[in-house]
């Protein structure tokens, strides 16, 4: 009799226990479920942002402001705007290309030093750069070949003509 | 008995428990596979054209109209083969190799190799010697390779007296292994 009781306890302990790990079987599925809806929304946010970067990258080498025609900038108008000051600068591109955007542009002339233009030293520098803010968390950017547009390249006996030079636009955003 | 059948009972629940948290993981695994991350093909492929067009029309240093742009001295080599650049030594040919070849090595970047080829379209350029013109940079192998690459097309065309010509360059990019 009391073989007989115990071993009915213990069938219905296996049953409780099997309803229980069944439960927690459900409720880890809605909590992965729910984890697994973050990283995906994580993960499509993310994406937005290199897109974002990219689209930029793209978008500035059509900027009648900084170029002379598509994929090719003008040195002039790049030194024109960094002499503006980098804050009023930045604004102005942000204002085109939206907040939290960052560009530099470098040209691959065979110079290792990095020259930043200003007006003082063009056309005898190779470097740019706008609302670039070292102090903001993580960047997410591009680099791109692009050309530029040196107006003052060719420096011959009597005039000076235009060159085109092969450069490296770095574009993203913060 | 009754003892052996309860542990059969307890190893069937066990395998079962196993079983469920395998599918369980597998599962989570199959689910975070479609977890999204960044696309890199409209990247490469803006990255891979942008490189062409850009080398194509940067200067090569000489103010000579048959020579002064890359893309210059490239139409030079196929319709005006071994001609010399004015107030220099060099060919338009051995000129369009180094620029390019100089160009392409400051600019692509680390890790990746290329193949860069120019073809003529519905002629056959030919050289003094009567040879077929070949100009091709890089790692051929890259051309036939089956693996993970990015390639941009352009044409230099060139009107003569005896018609319109045309010239496919093509490069193609991939990540070296």
């Amino acid at each position: 009799m009391k073989t007989k009781n115990i071993k009915g306890q213990y069938s219905v302990l296996e049953y409780v226990f099997l309803s229980l790990f069944i439960i927690a079987i459900i409720i880890g599925l809605m909590f992965f479920l729910t984890i697994w809806s973050s990283i995906q929304f994580g993960a499509e946010s993310m994406k937005t942002e290199w897109d974002r970067a990219l689209w930029l990258g793209q978008y500035v080498q059509n900027i009648p402001l900084l170029v002379k025609e598509t994929g090719m900038f003008d040195d002039g108008k790049l030194t024109a705007l960094a002499s503006m000051g980098p804050s009023k600068a930045c604004e102005y591109l942000e204002s085109l290309a939206g907040p939290d955007f960052f560009m530099e542009l470098r040209i691959l002339d065979g110079n290792e030093t990095q020259i930043n233009c200003t007006w003082q030293n063009y056309p005898d520098c190779n470097y740019w750069e706008f609302c670039k803010n070292t102090g903001k968390k993580k960047k997410k950017f591009y680099t791109l070949p692009v050309n530029v547009y040196r107006r003052i390249g060719f420096k011959l006996q009597e005039t000076t003509t235009g060159r085109t030079d092969i450069g490296i636009l770095k574009a993203g955003v913060y | 008995m009754n003892a052996e059948k309860n542990h059969e009972k307890a190893q069937a629940s066990i395998i079962m428990i196993v079983l469920v948290l395998i599918i369980f993981a597998g599962l989570a695994l199959f689910l975070l596979s479609f977890a999204k991350t960044m696309s890199q093909e409209d990247y490469m492929s803006t990255y891979v054209n942008s490189l062409l067009l850009s080398i194509m029309r940067t200067d090569t240093g000489y103010l000579d109209s048959d020579c002064r742009l890359v893309s210059d001295a490239i139409s030079c080599s196929f319709f005006s083969t071994g001609l010399v650049c004015r107030d220099s030594e060099i060919t338009c040919d051995s000129l369009a190799y180094r620029k390019v070849e100089e160009y392409i090595n400051r600019t692509i970047k680390k890790g990746f190799r290329y193949f860069f080829s120019v073809t003529p379209e519905g002629f056959v350029a030919r050289s003094s010697s009567g040879e077929p013109i070949k100009f091709e940079i890089g790692d051929s192998k890259l051309k036939s390779e089956k693996t993970e690459k990015w390639s941009a097309n352009q044409r230099i065309m060139k009107a003569t007296a005896t018609g319109q010509y045309s010239l496919k360059v093509q490069l193609v990019i991939a990540v070296k292994k």
